[in-house]
């Protein structure tokens, strides 16, 4: 699996990582998707908000391909910046906008090249200059413009984000439209702007009792999978569509999760008929090898909210067990707790263990709640039997649109008794300090480095995770047994420990 | 009713689910608020109607036709549930419409205004002696606020709860109240604007880039999407008029977003 990543396209995790000649191959978009795309693509400000692989990238590239210069009779000059850059992070103030300012400009002249060189931008690195210059190769190429901001806010990451959105709000106007990516859980969006008035906020979630959500992810399947598991491979009550839709709301219909997912129910397959052992097994490895990992992977992440953490898992592991135990796939937890929780909460949404489907919803006792969507690996874990039976393969997949009544949890329940830490006023993101041994092959880094490449890392110079995220390409290219290969590897293992 | 070519009125037959929703089970042949909302709802249809075959005109026309539209389904939107919420308002115009000093070409202090029957300024404090002097009955001011849009959302949120396979019934209930209305509000106020300006010509950048496909789509999506969300609430508020049967309200609303203009 982990020589595979590199060589398997169906592997390829992240949209921002897909060769473009691959794009169109590996990625699927429903209706529902191209009405998101449709929005990208529309004049006005728009902020994307999903979880962690819930596919906003892929989103935001497709836009970006369906606009001008990509499609020349566009009336909108697409421009796609991923804000997957280092420097940002240790950004305030006026640094952070120059920085911006020159990532805009750069992008800006990569599709005027892109476009032929038609039109010329010669702005400067600051937000005047830079609003006049797309006003001006708006009027000379005679279309609006769209900059889409991939990896916009993240939670934990919250010194820059009101600069950013100071610049969102400034740049837009009746010809500029601003996008961004965001994650639940990022709530400061700054003084100037006003997050339900400033932009249309669009959730990105898959969500099961939508129509289409099985022949959806049999798609995907279909243009990512077909070779590892072919039609032979489906028998009985187990179809392509029906596996498919299982996997998808298996994973709360995260992208990446699903991903995984289908390679691991593949490798467990090998030969064979899918049959429920296989997909038990693959719902037990995810659990314990990506979902529950997860979490100790987003600790040196989280700046002020590492804290959090040790709530969050508490929590998950509290509603699981309850969950599990009385068969529940869904949560109802009382407002009053859920308000509390919310930051814990918010990042069990971004793990894509939970999945918010009700803000208000009425409990059967008294008051009102909010109601999640429960991760399935996770939950088989804690049900008795720990294996997807024929009764939990046909409720989990609930073809009959049957109602399943969820979990209450009210001031009895043990989440009403869990304490939350006091938030730091400042947090660091450790992961940037962290020795670059933290990067070494494990359940948190699954496509990690080896014992001998840290070695040859380390003895170059490259100590800490920043150390190595700084480093050019060719000086790492330049060490010995470092190959394209590996450097590929280095790069996305330390992407994964940086960004969210 | 309708009017045909001759002027005559005809009757109601066929109601989109759209006019449905906004106008409610219109009666035929009434007098008084049941004849306008029989008429509102035969206006609404002839637009729907015609939001259908945007579709397969050019990018101009979509440009030129589709903001009339759209400013047209938002008006005639809220008159309709201004007419199911508050009938003396709209009464009161239908009577001063009637009058035979009644002038096409002058404007009328009865007319239904934007800035003060969907629209009003903020009142700071709702219950003091003060404000409730002339208290503002704007569809989307603090009054209608407090007594219809929240009291009733959670009545809806309840009896929605159990719909699937509805995307906009999905993402409404992942919305608490606060946001819900907050977006509803910047979203009618933009889309006033924001369609008028294809309307009016203000622009002096070319239309067919400022309102393009994408735009415009989204435009209309949002327009019909936010009135259409009124009229489902405006379904479980107990005073209503014409008010439909929840179930109805809610396969009206599913039909809406089938339409096939997005």
């Amino acid at each position: 699996m982990v020589n595979a990543i590199s060589e398997n396209p169906s592997l390829i995790l992240a949209a921002e990582d897909c060769p473009p000649e691959e794009f169109e191959q590996l990625h699927y978009f429903s209706k529902q998707e191209e009405r998101f795309i449709s929005n990208l693509i529309a004049h006005g400000p728009v902020l994307l908000k999903g979880a962690r692989g819930s596919g906003k990238s892929a989103l935001m590239i497709e836009a970006s391909r369906r606009m001008y210069p990509e499609k020349n009779l566009s009336s909108a000059f697409g421009i796609y910046i991923s804000l997957r850059h280092l420097e940002l992070l240790r950004s305030e103030g006026k640094k952070y906008e120059i920085m911006l300012c020159q990532l805009i400009i750069d992008a800006v002249n990569k599709t005027v090249i892109k476009a032929g060189n038609l039109f010329e931008f010669e702005a400067l690195p600051n937000i005047t200059s830079l609003q006049r210059e797309l006003s001006s190769l708006s009027s000379a190429s005679g279309k609006r413009i769209v900059i889409l901001f991939d990896d916009a806010a993240h939670i934990g990451r919250e010194a820059p984000l009101h600069e950013f959105f100071d610049i969102f709000r400034t740049l837009s106007s009746s010809t500029i439209s601003c996008k961004a990516a965001i994650y639940p859980g990022v709530t400061n969006f700054g003084t100037r702007f006003d997050v339900y008035n400033d932009a249309t906020v669009i959730d990105v979630s898959r969500n099961d009792e939508l129509k289409d959500y099985n022949t959806n992810f049999a798609e995907i399947i279909r243009k990512r999978f077909y070779q590892l598991l072919p039609e032979e491979s489906f028998s009985g009550q187990l179809t392509l569509e029906n596996v498919a839709g299982f996997m998808g709301r298996a994973v709360l219909g995260n992208m990446r999760g699903f991903i995984f997912a289908w390679n691991s129910l593949s490798e467990n397959c090998g030969e064979d008929k899918i049959s429920l052992a296989h997909i038990t097994k693959t719902l037990i490895d995810l659990a314990s090898n990506y979902y529950w990992p997860l979490i100790e992977e987003l600790k040196p992440k989280l700046g002020i909210y590492a804290p959090m953490l040790d709530p969050a898992r508490e929590i998950a592991e509290s509603i699981f067990l309850q969950a599990g135990e009385q068969n529940k796939q869904n949560v109802l937890i009382l407002r009053e707790i859920a308000q509390r929780l919310s930051k814990p909460l918010e990042l069990l949404e971004y793990t894509g263990f939970i999945s918010i489907r009700d803000v208000s919803r009425a409990m059967k006792s008294r008051g009102r709640g909010t109601r999640y969507s429960l991760n399935l690996c996770t939950l088989l874990e804690k049900t008795t039997g720990a294996r997807v039976t024929n009764e939990i393969y046909t409720r989990w997949l609930n073809e009959q649109n049957e109602r399943n009544e969820p979990l209450e949890l009210h001031k009895t329940s043990e989440l009403f008794k869990i304490k939350l830490p006091e938030l730091p006023e400042h947090g660091e993101m450790l992961i940037l300090d962290e020795d670059i041994s933290k990067l070494k092959k494990s359940q948190a880094y699954p496509y990690g480095l080896t014992q001998h490449k840290i070695d040859i890392l380390k003895d170059a110079g490259y100590f800490t995770v920043s150390e190595l995220a700084e480093a050019s390409d060719e000086s790492l290219l330049n060490l010995k047994d470092i190959g394209s290969g590996n450097l590929k590897r280095i790069r996305s293992t330390v992407a994964q420990a940086i960004w969210m | 009713m309708s009017s045909n070519e001759s002027g005559v009125d005809e009757p109601v037959s066929n109601q989109s689910a759209l006019a449905k929703l906004l106008c409610g089970n219109v009666v035929l042949d009434g007098g008084g608020i049941d004849e306008v909302l029989s008429h509102l709802s035969v206006s609404i249809d002839n637009v729907v109607k015609e939001l259908i075959r945007l579709e397969s005109l050019s990018p101009n026309q979509i440009s030129l036709f589709a903001p009339f539209l759209g400013r047209s389904i938002l008006e005639l939107g809220c008159t309709a549930l201004i007419a199911r919420l508050d009938p003396f308002r709209v009464l009161l115009l239908r009577e001063c419409q009637n009058q035979p000093n009644y002038l096409m070409d002058k404007p009328h202090k009865s007319s239904i205004r934007w800035q003060g029957d969907v629209f009003a300024d903020k009142v700071t404090d709702l219950w003091a002696d003060k404000s409730l002097q002339n208290p503002t009955r704007a569809l989307l001011g603090d009054y209608y606020k407090t007594l219809i849009w929240s009291a009733n959302f959670d009545k809806l949120l309840d009896a929605i709860r159990d719909v699937s396979g509805d995307e906009w019934i999905v993402n409404l209930r992942r919305k608490n109240f606060e946001r819900f209305y907050n977006e509803t509000l910047n979203d009618f106020s933009s889309l006033y604007s924001e369609l008028s300006k294809g309307i009016h010509h203000e622009l002096v950048i070319p239309l067919s880039s400022a309102l393009d496909r994408e735009t415009t789509q989204r435009l209309i999506e949002k327009t019909v999407r936010n009135i259409a969300t009124l009229g489902l609430i405006v379904s479980v508020v107990s005073h209503a008029l014409n008010k439909l049967d929840i179930q109805v309200a809610i396969a009206a609303y599913k039909e809406i977003q089938e339409m096939g203009v997005f």
